[in-house]
């Protein structure tokens, strides 16, 4: 006779198991039904958080494709560090912290020269980031250097410099902030960009007292550095990045950036002493800019990032260089519209110039950075982009400068005479021809 | 427990990843409830497939507030005691002349296939009064408390405690053979 513990065993743990194939077929259904009923939900029902406003590419997507690729995300999702937590949930737990805190200590070596500091950074889902850093001196005494302000409200960053005593209000327009918003030395940033990289679970460890489980890249495709400042000194030649998870709360405990450029540029980033739903008011996020201090322009509108922007500052270039640019990086773009204000130094040195014309001046050089900031987008969308600037020049009217794809068989196009055009891949085809000989 | 509320919260805005892993992580546990409270393992298939289906149905709304387990095991328990209910009607036939659930034919697009030991349990439990079966299976299959099974059969907690032990009991003496049919 069986025990009574034997039965309730039995009962438990009697064995089913299911057909592969038929697993698929239903999970295909729900994820079917998923999608139906995301189609039909208002879209005021979903929460308004503006840290999430990122665009999902598979929102993008047909239902038909999206239902493939979630499946196939999923599955690395789930399968691809082998570890108990799943990245993408950590995320999520971030997204649902109203506001934290966390420390960064950073080093950057750069042509024999290093800059250290200490930032506290205060995110907040509601009011925006506020970055204070603080530099130390030759007797490692700390000063104030600088406050970094983002403020989704009034869609703008601004920067104050307290060792120059000036400041700058970046005004974006509404589509490009979302981008800026994620650029900064965030967990939340750090741990989307190693999910898009290959990476590895580092198992479990103790931090202060604190299980945790650790996950590294090394991948090169990693893009980070405080504001993207690593981005902007040279591509990637060295790339380690880890970042520490809490077992029981799936919420950082620490991260390490460790990130050489091939210039030579060495970044070393460590964030720790992460506070998790700190209280936060507005109040925290109103900068306080002291009356003595100065700003090249009291508002510098950053370009959003269009066609009609990217023609403005390729036109621009034109008139003020004779060619195009070689190509439309941020950092050639921004090398190039600093040198332009070289040439103008009596300019900006005459007293006799109103600030208000320093200012239009300042705003129209950085239209400049419209063709960078719509190709980037471009690039970010998969959009198939081509740029041609090393070879066209403003008198080949009929070349092609700068296309992207803008459906299955269309592209668009802008010539060399700044005019812009869709056409089909079989006419695009031909045009390119055109460029080769 | 913690990642099912991220889940749970991450597929209120839709995501397919999380659908994914509810799935994956409850489909063993909820397809085996159902074959224990149907004896049907085309109704279990249905029942299962139901049950998820309105979960994504309500999940813009739904707000877990005890465990997501349980929450899908009372699902999968009230849609077994619709097909209960709807199969009696429809066979109207006397419980002895009633052919066995859990049969050894496979079906072409079959989802679940029943090792011998789930068949002779889902046989037996099939034999039991339906309150002493939920008690027994919500239980030990759908890990809810006693307290919750109570709650869930609207009946005070000693005698959702008392249907389980006469439960055990009485499966236990069916599956030694002892017994051919359960005094209901």
């Amino acid at each position: 006779m069986r025990s009574l513990n034997n039965i309730r065993k039995s009962v438990m743990k009697a064995e089913i198991h299911t057909n592969n194939q038929a697993n698929q077929k239903v999970l295909n259904d729900l994820l079917e039904e998923l999608a139906n009923v995301q189609k039909h939900t208002p879209a005021g029902s979903q929460p308004e958080r503006w840290r999430t406003i990122m665009k999902s590419p598979v929102a993008k997507l047909a239902i038909a494709a999206a239902i493939i690729i979630v499946c196939v995300t999923c599955l690395l999702f789930w399968k691809s560090t082998g570890s108990g937590i799943a990245l993408a949930d950590v995320l999520t737990r971030i997204e649902q912290t109203a506001a934290y805190m966390y420390q960064t200590r950073s080093t950057i070596t750069r042509q024999q020269t290093t800059r250290e500091s200490t930032s506290t950074v205060l995110v907040s889902h509601d009011n925006g980031i506020r970055i204070t850093t603080q530099t130390a001196d030759p007797n490692g005494d700390q000063h104030p250097h600088s406050e970094t302000y983002v403020l989704p409200r009034q869609n703008c960053v601004l920067f104050i410099t307290h060792t120059s005593k000036t400041y700058v209000r970046l005004k974006f327009d509404d589509t490009k902030l979302p981008f800026y918003r994620e650029e900064y030395n965030d967990p939340h940033m750090i741990i989307r960009q190693i999910l898009s990289c290959r990476h590895a679970s580092l198992g479990q460890s103790v931090i202060d007292g604190i299980t945790v489980e650790g996950f590294q890249t090394t991948d090169i495709a990693y893009k980070g550095g405080f504001m993207g400042l690593a981005d902007f000194k040279g591509d990637p030649e060295k790339i380690d990045v880890k970042i520490w998870v809490d077992v029981n709360t799936f919420l950082p405990v620490r991260s390490e950036e460790e990130i050489v450029t091939m210039q030579g540029t060495h970044v070393h980033e460590v964030s720790y002493d992460f506070r998790w739903n700190v209280v936060s008011q507005a109040d925290d996020f109103k900068p306080v800019i002291p009356e003595d201090y100065m700003s090249p322009a009291q508002e510098i509108a950053i370009p959003a990032s269009n066609e009609e922007t990217a023609i403005k500052g390729l036109r621009l270039f034109a008139h003020l260089a004779g060619v195009y640019p070689v190509n439309l990086t941020v950092d050639t773009l921004g090398k190039e519209a600093k040198r332009l204000m070289s040439l103008e130094k009596d300019f900006w040195k005459d007293r006799s110039v109103s600030e208000n014309e320093k200012a239009r001046k300042t705003n129209e050089l950085m239209s400049l950075m419209g063709p960078a900031l719509f190709y980037g987008t471009l690039v970010d969308e998969k959009r198939d982009p081509g740029y041609y600037g090393q070879s066209v020049t403003p008198k080949d009217a009929n070349l092609v400068l700068l296309r992207w794809r803008v459906s299955d068989n269309e592209y668009r196009v802008i010539f060399g005479d700044l005019r812009s055009e869709t056409v089909t891949a079989g006419a695009l085809a031909e045009l390119e021809k055109r460029r080769s000989e | 427990m913690l990642e099912d509320r991220i889940l749970v919260s991450r597929l209120r805005r839709g995501s397919a990843t999380a659908l994914c892993r509810i799935y994956e992580k409850y489909r063993d546990d909820l397809l085996r409830l159902a074959v224990s409270l149907s004896n049907d393992t085309a109704a279990a298939e249905d029942i299962v497939h139901d049950v998820f289906a309105s979960f994504i149905q309500e999940s813009s709304q739904f707000q877990l507030a005890g465990s997501l387990r349980g929450y899908l095991a009372r699902c999968v328990a009230n849609r077994a005691r619709n097909v209960n209910r709807a199969a009696r009607v429809r066979r109207a036939v006397p419980l002895d002349d009633a052919p066995d659930g859990v049969s050894d034919s496979s079906r072409p697009d079959q989802w679940v296939v029943c090792s011998e030991e789930l068949k002779q349990i889902a046989n037996a439990l099939a034999l039991l009064p339906s309150e002493q079966r939920e008690a027994i299976t919500l239980h030990l299959q759908g890990s809810m408390k006693f307290r919750e099974i109570a709650e869930f059969q609207h009946v005070p907690l000693k005698t959702a405690m008392s249907r389980y032990r006469c439960a055990v009991q009485k499966l236990r003496a069916l599956l030694d053979g002892e017994v051919t049919r359960c005094d209901r």
